[in-house]
């Protein structure tokens, strides 16, 4: 992506809409639909993969002149897995109820799409501070998303949001809305919502069937 | 230096994907040490009071005495309270090797007096239900002096059957070691 005259700012802000990561780049899905039945677990979730996502983009990007090309992904996996092992251990010690409800997706955020694609695309070519920012952006686009969904299926599904009752006991529950086609029709619904408010924004944004189509071409040039 | 050199293209990479990988583990090992004497402390105490939950005749994990003079296999704790209930906590393999625990309460006539089971490591929405309350519910107040059957008396959770067929082997690891000390 694009290392030339992009500010600091729209790096930020590029995460949570015109390219985020869930909605926009459609990546990190399988995470994204699984934690999403309770806000407590998706704020968590979030929180998890933000610090990883920050922590590997800054690493991968102080060591981009370092790590050859012919071993890039093996390095990238290692030092991924390593700081979600770490978060999955912490998580494990000081927040058992949180650890027990993400279950098998903390330690699966070391294979997130997002996580190794922002590697590829962003860390690998761009220095320490923009790609700290970039993860920063990417992070929030994420928990923000997440959030969102979870609220929604909360709410809809269960009743409550953040475990406070907030609709009336008596109304009838959705609970599809727990269950994964529930998650599925949110996400699309969701999807739609974004690309509706990023043309409200800048009608000028094109429609890229590939988040990194224009890059692609460069380097093949 | 030539780009092409064997160094560049065959020695770099293995050296440098060689000692990341070293750091990592160095220092996963670090934070290993700090943070697993906290979880063992927290699953200990989380057995404690599953322990507690299961006799109705005990109000905190103070008053429970450990016994280790069983030989039941499978078993891998037993706490005694002071009227003579006994707790026993046994461990089989369920779906995929997932440890699935379970605890069992008896009174001093034998009586199951409550069943806790951790079904966290089993396939969410599938075999974790066999931890259920409400299929739980079958085997509160059973003798807990004669081993069960799967399907005799007591059903399996449908849908769940090596779940299912983990916790009865569990629940009479349990029977068996209260056998052995009563």
């Amino acid at each position: 992506m694009a290392s030339e005259k992009k500010s600091k700012v729209s790096i930020l802000t590029n995460g949570i809409i015109k390219e985020n990561p869930v909605l926009r780049l459609v990546l990190g899905t399988c995470s994204c639909l699984a934690v999403t039945t309770a806000v407590s677990s998706a704020l968590g979730m979030g929180a998890a993969f933000t610090f990883v996502l920050v922590c590997s983009n800054i690493l991968i990007s102080l060591l981009r002149n370092v790590i050859p090309a012919k071993v890039h992904l093996p390095c990238y996996i290692v030092i991924i897995a390593g700081f979600v092992t770490i978060v999955q251990m912490f998580m494990h010690a000081y927040m058992e109820s949180l650890y027990s409800a993400l279950g098998v997706f903390l330690p699966l955020i070391v294979v997130n799409c997002i996580i190794l694609g922002r590697a590829e695309m962003f860390a690998c070519k761009n220095n320490v501070v923009d790609s700290a920012l970039d993860g920063i952006g990417m992070g929030i686009g994420y928990t923000l998303t997440v959030t969102l969904m979870a609220s929604i299926r909360e709410i809809l599904g269960s009743g409550t949001w953040l475990g406070f009752q907030v609709l009336p006991e008596s109304m009838a529950k959705m609970s599809i809305m727990t269950q994964a086609p529930g998650a599925f029709f949110c996400y699309g619904v969701l999807m739609a919502g974004c690309i509706w408010l990023e043309g409200k924004l800048d009608a000028r944004i094109e429609r890229k069937s590939c988040c990194d189509l224009d890059n692609l071409k460069k380097e093949a040039e | 230096m030539n780009k092409n050199s064997t160094w560049e293209t065959s020695v770099k990479p293995v050296v440098v994907l060689s000692v990341i990988a070293l750091i990592v583990s160095l220092l996963l090992a670090l934070v290993n040490s700090f943070t697993a004497p906290i979880i063992e402390a927290n699953q200990k105490a989380a057995t404690l009071a599953a322990y507690v939950d299961v006799m109705p005749t005990v109000a905190s994990a103070n008053d429970l005495e450990e016994v280790t003079d069983y030989t039941t296999e499978n078993v891998t704790g037993v706490v005694k309270a002071t009227d003579g209930s006994l707790a026993i906590k046994a461990e089989e393999k369920g779906f995929d090797g997932g440890i699935l625990s379970v605890i069992i309460g008896f009174d001093t006539n034998g009586t199951v007096t409550g069943i806790w089971v951790d079904a966290s490591t089993q396939t969410k929405g599938i075999g974790s239900n066999v931890a259920n309350d409400s299929f739980l519910a079958q085997f509160d107040g059973m003798d807990g002096t004669q081993n069960i059957t799967l399907g005799q008396g007591y059903d399996a959770y449908s849908g769940a059957t090596i779940s299912s067929k983990a916790l009865f082997a569990a629940i009479n690891d349990c029977i068996n070691c209260y056998n052995e000390l009563a």
